[in-house]
């Protein structure tokens, strides 16, 4: 086994959701739970570096976003970049913060992942929805995400000549999951009818195909595992790290139903770790639209080319299953705040891992593999955690 | 001279009450764009749009038509004149046309007849009834030679027009001593208002005459029609005119007839199911806004003119070295990232296989599409393939977005997007194939050579005459 890249020592994870709080107070209220998360106890002073992920939705200050969080987050002066990568923003933010410890340069830095997207009016939300999209071609024949990923699942569908239950059980599931999660936008469990019948956005994919627009914001404490232990003595440690880029548009890809990008980060995460996929305990996956779990369970290793929807509709990825996928709910039923999905998914890898997960923990989690996803795969993370 | 030789018809995608009407995206320019594609797709050679000269344009057109016809073929020396809507204007345009081209200097006299319909409502946006028509002058074919126009206040048809130098049919058609010089009558019937003199056609003794109705097409759009009526009622005869009764005065218009004219268009051999009548009264009920919006995702001017020859002409590079195609194209290739040696070819255009779709429900769409939903609702958008590995994304226009289906095929019209900083942006959407031919191959839809890089002139000229 390889050695470790760098360790979780704390998170911090806010409500997703539609939230009274603004950015400012969503920002400290995730970085002082992460600090509380610590338990040999942190001063903020101890932060060397920080990393800022967020899209700037809605055009909230876009431009310079890093001394915001200097502020919020008390962290007297210390170096803050902000690193845009549509939804994988913070995935992209973790991967440098790892970089940081793991060089040497800082023993201590910060990831912080933001989105506050109910603040503005609908058609100004409807927007910015598509900025992290192809404009010159897909934005110019009419599409958002929702009718990119629309495009996708119809020919996933139709290449595999599947129904559209695979797509409804990952709604289903997901939902369950969200209900155990006191941070999850939506804490209730839906029916296959309710998802089937829910009104259609893009087809195949209905409302109940689609993540929600939300509030929120988490943080999480990367150490280098030299001094990891001087904070905890249960570290969730990093061991591997990987990442992609494709090209931008859907018609300029290879392939209409697999994401090149998430699978050049999985095979890059795999082999840094030195382990094996029978080894993972549970993925969280980037299930901005149900479709999405699918490839992801593909792209990832997990299952053949379209036999995720096989994988989903046996049961084998519930909280019970073979391999658990998202047990947070993913973004599906928490929420997904752009900017701070890829440390979300993190801080479900160090609560799980850590087995203080509550009501969702997974049985005998000893590794989590998180994905992250920007734009319709345009670019991905894949990040591999052990436990202590 | 030189003479007509193809004309094509189009017509607006839309039926209101029988009527052909324009959808909201089409406009003059769309309908002139697609009744130049139809002439200059028929068999002409490769190198046609670079011999194209000049455009006379008969009609309202939009401020894009002065530099986007020239966009449209892919030749930036293409000149743009402007001719007064109405039968008069259609042929002092042909006339015009016919007295400049020759060999390698063709013209092009574009049509497009749209009336706003008289209640009121916008006349800039509203869907508007009507026709267009496009005929290409070609010096080297013989067709139909357009001789002239003339005006009266007194029907040529009655006895004292026929008097030496008075305007009449006589003159009109040249010198007498021309031989055969039938002529057949087509009499443009204004109901109402076609004065009982014209009931007399012994005055000039023409060999057939006949009353045909303007079919409740605008005046130019009718004019064109008659022409087609009159070429095939020539037989062997020589010479023909038209007549139109507009008000107190007459029109005559005289053609030669030196060969025949290849008639194309769309309206007999396509199909198009109407959008629902009600979807069509309601643009009716107000034009669509102009959308200034200048924030997040939305393709700058500058761009969108940079991508208009992928975008319009579905233009693209091949590279010597590696072979590969790059589309939309880009300073260099994509393939192997060589910047030199990319020869500019063209994708097909029509015929393209459907390899997903979605249909996007009112909400789902993009902000700059929010007033086009509110007229038409859903829209199916579609990934078609251009050729292996090589794909475009097209909204889909004219139908019932259920009807596309993946593995079908799709052709492709220039159509408006939607209207930003203040002008309409244009690009191709996809109408469904009018060939749904499986069978047919790949490589009759293969890609033709730019016209800035012309295959040589024999090849092109045998292949005009064939």
């Amino acid at each position: 086994m390889a050695k470790e890249l760098a360790a979780l020592i704390g998170a911090g994870h806010t409500r997703f959701g539609a939230l009274s709080e603004g950015p400012r107070q969503l920002v400290r209220d995730a970085v002082d739970s992460a600090i509380a998360s610590v338990d040999a106890g942190l001063q903020h002073a101890e932060i060397g570096e920080a990393f800022l992920g967020t899209l700037g939705f809605s055009g909230w200050q876009i431009g310079n976003s890093s001394a915001m969080l200097n502020e919020e987050g008390r962290l007297s002066g210390i170096p803050v970049t902000r690193i845009e990568n549509a939804c994988a923003s913070s995935g992209f933010a973790l991967h440098a913060a790892i970089r940081a410890v793991q060089s040497g340069h800082r023993d201590l830095a910060l990831v912080v992942g933001l989105e506050k997207m109910t603040d503005v009016t609908s058609p100004r939300r409807r927007y910015w929805l598509g900025v992290s999209g192809d404009t010159e071609w897909e934005r110019l024949a009419g599409l958002t995400f929702a009718g990119v990923y629309g495009l996708i699942a119809s020919r996933y569908l139709d290449q595999y000549r599947l129904p559209r239950s695979a797509l409804t059980e990952v709604a289903v599931k997901n939902h369950e999951n969200g209900a155990l999660n006191p941070n999850a936008q939506f804490r209730k469990t839906v029916s296959r009818e309710q998802v089937e019948s829910s009104p259609l956005v893009a087809d195949p994919l209905t409302l109940m195909d689609c993540c929600p627009v939300s509030d929120g914001a988490v943080a999480l404490l990367v150490a280098s595992p030299e001094v990891a232990r001087r904070f905890t003595d249960a570290p969730v440690w990093v061991v591997g790290c990987g990442a992609g880029s494709d090209a931008l548009a859907l018609q300029d890809r290879q392939s209409l139903t697999s994401l090149a990008a998430t699978k050049r980060a999985a095979a890059e995460a795999f082999r840094t770790a030195e382990l094996d996929r029978r080894s993972v305990s549970l993925l969280e996956v980037h299930d901005c639209f149900t479709i999405a779990e699918l490839l992801a369970l593909e792209d990832l290793g997990f299952a053949e080319p379209g036999k995720g929807a096989e994988l989903t509709l046996s049961g084998q990825t519930r909280r019970s299953g073979r391999i658990p996928v998202n047990p947070d709910g993913g973004l599906k039923a928490k929420g997904h705040p752009i900017g701070a999905t890829g440390a979300s998914q993190a801080y479900e890898a160090f609560v799980q891992l850590r087995r203080s997960a509550g009501d969702r923990q997974i049985a005998g989690a000893s590794v989590a593999l998180t994905h992250n996803v920007g734009g319709s795969g345009a670019s991905a993370t894949v990040t591999l955690f052990r436990a202590g | 001279m030189g003479s007509i030789t193809h004309v094509s018809w189009v017509r607006p995608s839309h039926l209101l009450g029988g009527i052909g009407t324009t959808g909201p995206d089409e406009d003059e320019f769309t309908l002139g764009a697609r009744a130049l594609e139809i002439v200059l797709g028929d068999g002409l050679p490769s190198e046609t749009p670079s011999r194209l000269r000049r455009v006379h344009l008969v009609g309202r057109f939009p401020p894009v038509a002065e530099w986007g016809f020239s966009e449209l073929v892919g030749n930036e020396g293409l000149e743009v004149l402007r001719h007064p809507l109405g039968w008069e204007g259609l042929w002092e345009g042909f006339v015009a046309a016919a007295n400049e081209t020759g060999e390698d200097r063709w013209s092009a006299v574009i049509a497009a007849d749209l009336a706003a319909r008289s209640d009121g409502v916008s006349p800039s946006d509203a869907p508007k009834w009507g026709a267009v028509g496009a005929a290409v002058l070609l010096s080297e074919n013989p067709g139909l030679i357009p001789l002239g126009s003339a005006h009266t206040d007194r029907s040529p048809l009655s006895p004292g027009m026929r008097g030496a130098g008075s305007v009449g049919i006589s003159k009109i058609l040249g010198a007498p001593s021309d031989s055969g010089p039938s002529t057949v009558l087509e009499l443009a019937e204004e109901p109402g208002t076609l004065p009982p003199t014209a009931g007399a056609p012994e005055a000039v003794a023409p060999e057939s005459s006949e009353h045909i109705p303007q079919l409740g097409l605008p005046p130019s759009a009718s004019a064109l029609w008659f022409l087609r009526n009159l070429d095939r009622r020539l037989g062997a005869r020589r010479h023909g005119a038209l007549l139109s009764a507009e008000r107190d005065a007459w029109l005559v218009l005289g053609v030669r007839k030196e060969g025949s004219v290849r008639w194309l268009g769309d309206w007999e051999r396509r199909s198009v199911p109407p959008i629902s009548i009600d979807s069509a009264h309601a643009a009716l009920a107000g034009s669509i806004p102009v959308n200034n919006v200048s924030e997040g995702a939305y393709v700058p001017r500058p761009r969108y003119l940079e991508n208009l020859p992928s975008r319009w002409r579905f233009e693209a590079d091949r590279c010597r070295v590696c072979r590969g195609v790059t589309f939309p194209v880009a300073t260099s290739c994509r393939h192997c990232g060589k910047s030199e040696g990319l020869d500019r070819m063209r994708l097909p255009q029509d015929h393209l296989r459907v390899l997903a779709k979605t249909v996007v429900r009112p909400g789902g769409q993009p902000t700059e599409f929010d007033a086009q939903v509110a007229i038409e609702g859903s829209y199916a958008v579609v990934i078609a393939e251009l050729r292996p590995e090589i794909r475009v994304t097209l909204q889909v226009t004219d139908i019932d977005p259920e009807i596309i289906r993946i593995g079908g095929f799709i052709d492709t019209r220039l159509r408006r997007l939607y209207p930003m900083e203040g002008e309409w942006r244009y690009g191709r959407k996809a109408v469904p194939a009018a060939v749904e031919d499986a069978e047919r191959t790949r490589d009759t839809a293969a890609s033709v050579p730019s016209p800035r890089r012309p295959r040589s002139k024999a090849t092109g000229r045998s292949k005009a005459r064939s």
